[in-house]
């Protein structure tokens, strides 16, 4: 999996080159090419590329492009229990604070189980900003209380 | 640049058409003009004898020296080349320029029909 961007200020993407380049590691002509539109589009797509015989090769084909390419993890791992540590909660607070079971909590933190995608992505976003989903998650308060 | 302004004939342009080797809708024209090579893909519809170039990109050094008129003469030679009536060539999204995130016009173009070189003046 690889994320694509269009750096700021970089101008109008060789839409073609880049197009070609996808097309190269497997991908069909038409998806590749509406992969490139839908970056253009967004400014950010994430992708799965079937051959890559490096990332840096890629890399380095998409940024002639005009293209940032930058490998990223597919089954991104979260330390919950680092992260838990790091926020200086208890597992209780934790699991209270995110909206999260206890025990499903402590079975990651043990490794009895795994986060599941969704679950890893929320845990990647605590990690990353933990006031703000705080905030996101946090209830309502209700208009006519 | 000295091609910047003048107008080109169909004889200063060639054109090919890029084999990709894929079965997708997909085509790239790669078109030698006198100011460089310019690549166009696009996803091309057939009706009748007007192929229509959908979501169409454009690359290429010569990209922003071409001007209306050459654009014609491109599109001659294309229409004359592939035996076609008709071109009508709808642009992808922009990123940048003078409307980032709007479609660029829509370009159709007619076939004209050369007079033959010993056909003498016209009379219309």
């Amino acid at each position: 999996m690889f994320v694509l961007r269009l750096p700021p200020g970089s101008g109008l993407p060789r839409t073609i080159d880049a197009t070609h380049a996808l097309a190269r590691r497997g991908l069909t002509m038409l998806r590749a090419k509406r992969a490139i539109e839908r970056l253009i589009e967004d400014g950010r797509i994430v992708i799965d590329l079937p051959f890559v015989e490096s990332p840096s090769a890629l890399a380095s084909d998409l940024a002639r492009a005009g293209i940032a390419a930058a490998p990223v993890e597919a089954r991104p791992t979260v330390e919950v229990r680092a992260l838990r540590e790091r926020l200086r909660l208890t597992r209780e607070q934790f699991a209270a604070r995110y909206g999260l079971e206890i025990e499903t909590v402590r079975n990651w933190e043990t490794g009895k189980r795994e986060p599941d995608t969704t679950a890893r992505s929320y845990l990647r976003a605590i990690a990353n900003d933990p006031e703000r989903v705080e905030q996101a998650y946090a209830p309502t308060p209700s208009l006519d209380g | 640049m000295a091609h910047h302004k003048s107008l080109w004939g169909v004889a200063d342009i060639s054109f090919e058409i890029v084999d990709d080797m894929s079965d997708d809708p997909v085509v790239t024209l790669r078109i030698a003009t006198p100011v460089g090579s310019l690549t166009f893909m696009a996803e091309p519809v057939m009706q009748g004898t007007i192929l229509r170039l959908t979501r169409t990109h454009v690359q290429g050094a010569a990209s922003n020296m071409i001007g209306a008129g050459n654009l014609l003469v491109i599109a001659q030679t294309v229409m004359e080349g592939m035996d076609l009536d008709g071109l009508v060539v709808e642009g992808a999204l922009r990123t940048t320029g003078a409307n980032p995130g709007h479609r660029p016009r829509v370009l159709r173009f007619t076939r004209r029909v050369r007079p033959a070189p010993a056909a003498g003046k016209r009379t219309s």
